[in-house]
């Protein structure tokens, strides 16, 4: 058991364990937020059916961000897919036997790196060239995209450029998984790209990114459009009964 | 049209000569074709294999060549002739004027400007640098092009999934294939199999060498008798030439 | 109230995190198969794994393990354009060279098809979920006559 692997299995226990928990808390503290009133956008689903159709186009089209600016959609949109596809096929680390599905998206997973690296760019170079985009950015967002680009062209040279040994990192993880330790490679950019997403997961239930279960919880997106058929009472304002 | 002693008199010749040839390819090792080349050294064009097919010596009812073809290749027949692969095949012509019956074996004619490789889009049907055209299948998408281009349809697509390869020969469904003279065996120094089987049936009909060295038996022979293309109007200049057609 | 749960939570973490230091340091468990079913060679003491998959004749691949398990497929793929278009057929890296070694053989001497499930190749390639199509055209045992040998 090298140093290098006991480091990275208590990093990853660590990590794992601070999102999960962190986000579980975050989601809670999400479905208790009390929504006093009737807020969603209009042009709004007037059934629940409907809300669940408009939250699908949501998470997958966008469609609230396509209505509005054309380009950041375009972009944002293309990152997203891309990382849905990348995510999926880093699935085959963690299982054995792999899914088909994972299994049918290999070119697909592939070739998204390269989506994924474009969609950033331009992400980011939105954030330092449209002046109104500029005034408003943080710190955290520039840092944000940076630690994701950061991500996507460690994991995109490892397929391209400097291949790692991806049997003994799948057994690596398979290890952690099953608590039987295997070693890890110690290739540098291998370190590197798990760090990175190391660091990613431990300030996942801190940043923007609490986006992913958020967009659930937005009352703009997931109320009925029924103010004038029922009448919208908050928890805490009900008589007590 | 040669008289019937000077006939003789060649036909004395050569079959001389085969039994001196036969006799020399049997001796392990020795091979017809020029010293084999180092496996590390890339091909040049300093050589050009062409075949000369003698089709006074070719018998219509002899197919060693092409089961030779098919059996070092490992082209599997599926009892269905319009789609099964043919590198080889035997065609028979005859003169309506004169009633002369004629048979000659065609496949790949490996031109110096092959329209196989003009037309396809990916860049897998190739002339290699010493006169051979082949189709690289790891680029190849099936899209037959070639074979519409071919004008001596010496291309076949492989419509059936394929077992048990001979390891010389790669063959895979989706792929289309052709006549590759034996390459293997050719960067090998041996002579393509059905250039082998023909002397082996002593017919001696078929002569393989390379079209730029003055010293081959190839190059003499084209230099001393009247030799045709196939389609020579098309100004391919092929590999492959045939006499008495 | 709070001050008890948020000390809860803590203890919770710092158990969590200590034991699981102390599960890594203590010695390794025998093998399962879902950890080392392609991976019998960095399994390093797990025996069985390692005897259920024919490793190779000779000894001794063309290049060293560590070089091998990352860039057998650049190996390949640019042997292949070598040969295809400029005639190189260096043993050494020829895809006919690594069937001599690496495929298994039955009792009888027959050679078992390198592609076979278990066999060399896709044993590692199941386990990375990574598909390979080499053998849609090319032979899945060495070629046994000596005459087809270049």
């Amino acid at each position: 058991m090298t140093v290098v692997t006991l480091l990275y299995a208590l990093l990853f226990y660590a990590a794992t364990a601070i999102l999960t928990i962190g986000v579980v808390r975050r989601v809670v503290i999400y479905a208790r937020s009390p929504a006093p009133l009737r807020i969603v956008t209009m042009p709004a689903p007037l059934t629940y059916t409907g809300v669940v159709l408009r939250m699908v186009r949501e998470v997958v089209f966008f469609e609230s961000l396509f209505k509005s600016t054309k380009w950041t959609w375009l972009f944002g949109w293309l990152f997203h897919m891309c990382l849905a596809l990348v995510l999926m096929r880093h699935i085959r680390y963690f299982q054995e036997p792999v899914w088909l599905g994972v299994q049918i998206i290999q070119p697909l997973g592939k070739y998204a790196a390269f989506g994924m690296i474009a969609g950033l760019l331009a992400l980011a170079v939105r954030r330092v060239c449209v002046e109104r985009v500029r005034y408003i950015t943080a710190p955290s967002d520039r840092a944000m995209l940076l630690l994701l680009l950061a991500i996507a062209i460690s994991g995109a040279s490892m397929t391209f450029l400097m291949h790692t040994d991806i049997v003994a990192v799948k057994s690596f993880f398979l290890g952690l998984m099953y608590f039987e330790w295997r070693p890890l490679p110690a290739d540098p950019l291998l370190l590197l790209h798990l760090t990175l997403v190391a660091t990613l997961m431990i300030i996942f239930p801190l940043s923007k990114l609490l986006h992913v279960p958020g967009v659930f919880f937005s009352p703009t997106r997931n109320q009925v459009d029924d103010a004038r058929e029922k009448r919208h009472v908050a928890a805490w304002a009900r008589d007590p009964a | 049209m040669s008289n019937e002693s000077t006939d003789q008199g060649r036909r004395g010749f050569l079959g001389t000569a085969t039994a001196t040839a036969v006799g020399l390819a049997a001796i392990p090792g020795l091979s017809l074709v020029a010293l084999a080349r180092s496996p590390d050294l890339a091909v040049d064009n300093r050589s050009r294999w062409g075949l000369l097919i003698d089709t006074s010596k070719c018998l219509t009812e002899c197919t060693a060549c092409t089961t030779a073809c098919a059996s070092e290749n490992g082209l599997v027949s599926h009892g269905r002739p319009a789609t099964d692969a043919q590198w080889l095949r035997k065609v028979q012509l005859k003169d309506k004027a004169t009633g002369r019956t004629l048979s000659l074996p065609v496949g790949c004619q490996h031109c110096e400007k092959p329209p196989c490789v003009d037309v396809c889009p990916t860049g897998a049907s190739f002339r290699r640098a010493d006169g051979i055209v082949l189709v690289d299948k790891h680029i190849c998408i099936g899209c037959r092009y070639c074979m519409m281009a071919c004008p001596y349809k010496a291309r076949s697509f492989v419509h059936e999934e394929t077992h048990n390869q001979k390891a010389n020969a790669p063959r895979g469904k989706g792929t289309v294939e052709a006549c590759t003279l034996c390459v293997p065996r050719l960067d090998a120094g041996r002579l393509p199999a059905c250039v082998e089987a023909c002397q082996q049936e002593g017919h001696q009909a078929m002569i393989f060498g390379d079209l730029q060295d003055p010293n081959s038996a190839i190059a003499k022979r084209l230099a001393a008798v009247p030799t045709h293309q196939l389609r020579e109007a098309l100004n391919l200049n092929t590999g492959v030439r045939y006499q008495g057609v | 109230m709070l001050n008890i749960r948020l000390w809860v939570a803590r203890l919770v973490m710092m158990g969590a995190l200590l034991g699981a230091s102390g599960l890594t340091i203590a010695a390794e468990a025998p093998c399962k198969s879902a950890v080392d079913r392609g991976n019998a060679a960095s399994a390093g003491d797990c025996q069985a794994a390692k005897e259920k998959r024919f490793e190779g004749r000779g000894g001794k691949c063309v290049e060293d393990e560590h070089f091998m398990r990352r860039n057998h497929m650049n190996l390949i793929l640019h042997q292949r354009d070598e040969t295809m278009h400029k005639g190189i057929r260096t043993s050494k890296y020829s895809l006919k060279g690594c069937l001599e070694c690496h495929t298994a053989t039955r009792a009888d001497g027959s050679y078992i098809p390198i592609n076979d499930p278990g066999q060399f190749c896709e044993s590692c390639h199941h386990f990375a979920s990574v598909k390979i199509d080499c053998f849609e055209c090319h032979a899945t045992t060495p070629a046994v006559s000596p005459a087809s040998k270049p």
